[in-house]
């Protein structure tokens, strides 16, 4: 049956969808969170401008851990499931509690597009605690991991994109010292060895575009987001990255 | 977009006329249009006006706007 399908050109829809339709980022690893791709988010014209604007997204695993967004001038733009992130009008979402609440190994998947790499541009932050992100440093290639009052600055390999793509970043406790490596779609661009020496403290997160308070604010879209307690295998990453791509449109 | 720069208690004032005219709270979370934020290293507030709203301001109230965003109304941590 499948052979006279693929003959038929019916059998095309199952493998051009087969990793969206069969796999699902819930099935890999110790999921903690995932925002998925216009899936959960609350849209309306808050501020009368006739664009939509995202007030709330909630998780697609397990607790719902929404990211929201009470002021209307600070609430992301919908675009047709991306959430565009205006910094100059301090645009941000906070969850109710700490991401998996806080994190010890990690795998943290953004799918974004940023808009610029002319500033600090946090994807991730901590309202409570200012030391705690993620960011690009005012560069496409330079980025910051801080938390726990340690950072890591790293240089990538290869320039990060203004095109969408795929970003992610583990940290693996069980080695010694602590690496973090952070991908550029499926390609390692960071391979950090010094972080964090021996420590195993969680790292907490509870926001997307902004450090703590109103700082160094993101400029750019977040399309998707997916967060583990552990560092998925290469495989199972693979895996994750092309079925965030072929949702996201990337 | 416009930056209203007063004390809290104005800011607050203008919070609540901006968020009536924006007709908030609404049924989908949002709470207000915009709120005050104190600029760093000052004692007086910002609040996001909306060029809409900005026509109904009075010449006194448009008189504390600023066209640009204040350099000190993105709160900028150590690292």
């Amino acid at each position: 049956m499948l052979f006279w399908s693929l003959m038929l050109g019916l059998g095309n829809s199952l493998f051009t969808t087969g990793v969206s339709g069969e796999f699902s980022l819930d099935q890999v690893g110790t999921m903690v969170a995932w925002y998925k791709f216009n899936e959960l988010q609350t849209v309306a014209d808050s501020d009368g401008d006739s664009d939509d604007e995202v007030s709330s997204w909630s998780s697609s695993f397990g607790s719902s851990n929404p990211i929201t967004q009470a002021i209307a001038i600070r609430q992301p733009a919908y675009n047709n499931g991306h959430l565009d992130f205006h910094q100059p009008s301090q645009q941000k979402l906070r969850a109710t509690a700490n991401f998996g609440s806080g994190l010890r190994d990690f795998t943290i998947m953004f799918c974004i597009q940023p808009d610029n790499y002319t500033g600090n541009r946090t994807l991730m932050g901590d309202q409570d605690v200012a030391s705690n992100l993620f960011r690009f440093s005012s560069s496409n290639t330079n980025t910051r991991l801080q938390f726990n009052g340690a950072a890591f600055d790293s240089v990538a390999s290869q320039a990060f994109p203004l095109a969408r793509f795929i970003l992610t970043i583990t940290r693996d406790t069980s080695a010694n010292p602590n690496p973090v490596k952070i991908y550029s779609s499926t390609t390692e661009v960071v391979s950090g060895t010094k972080l964090f020496g021996t420590q195993t403290s969680l790292a907490t997160f509870d926001q997307f575009g902004c450090q703590a308070g109103s700082s160094n604010l993101y400029d750019g879209k977040i399309s998707e987001v997916a967060i583990w307690s552990n560092v998925l295998t290469d495989g199972d990453r693979a895996a994750a990255i092309a079925d965030m791509e072929l949702r996201t449109g990337v | 977009m416009k930056w209203y720069i007063s004390t809290l208690e104005n800011c607050n004032a203008i919070k609540k006329y901006q968020n009536s005219f924006y007709k908030l709270p609404n049924n989908t979370g949002t709470t207000d249009y915009s709120a005050p934020q104190q600029l760093q290293g000052e004692t007086n507030y910002c609040l996001v006006i909306s060029d809409s709203y900005y026509n109904k301001l009075s010449d006194e109230d448009k008189a504390k706007c600023r066209n640009t965003m204040p350099s000190n109304y993105e709160w900028v941590y150590e690292d």
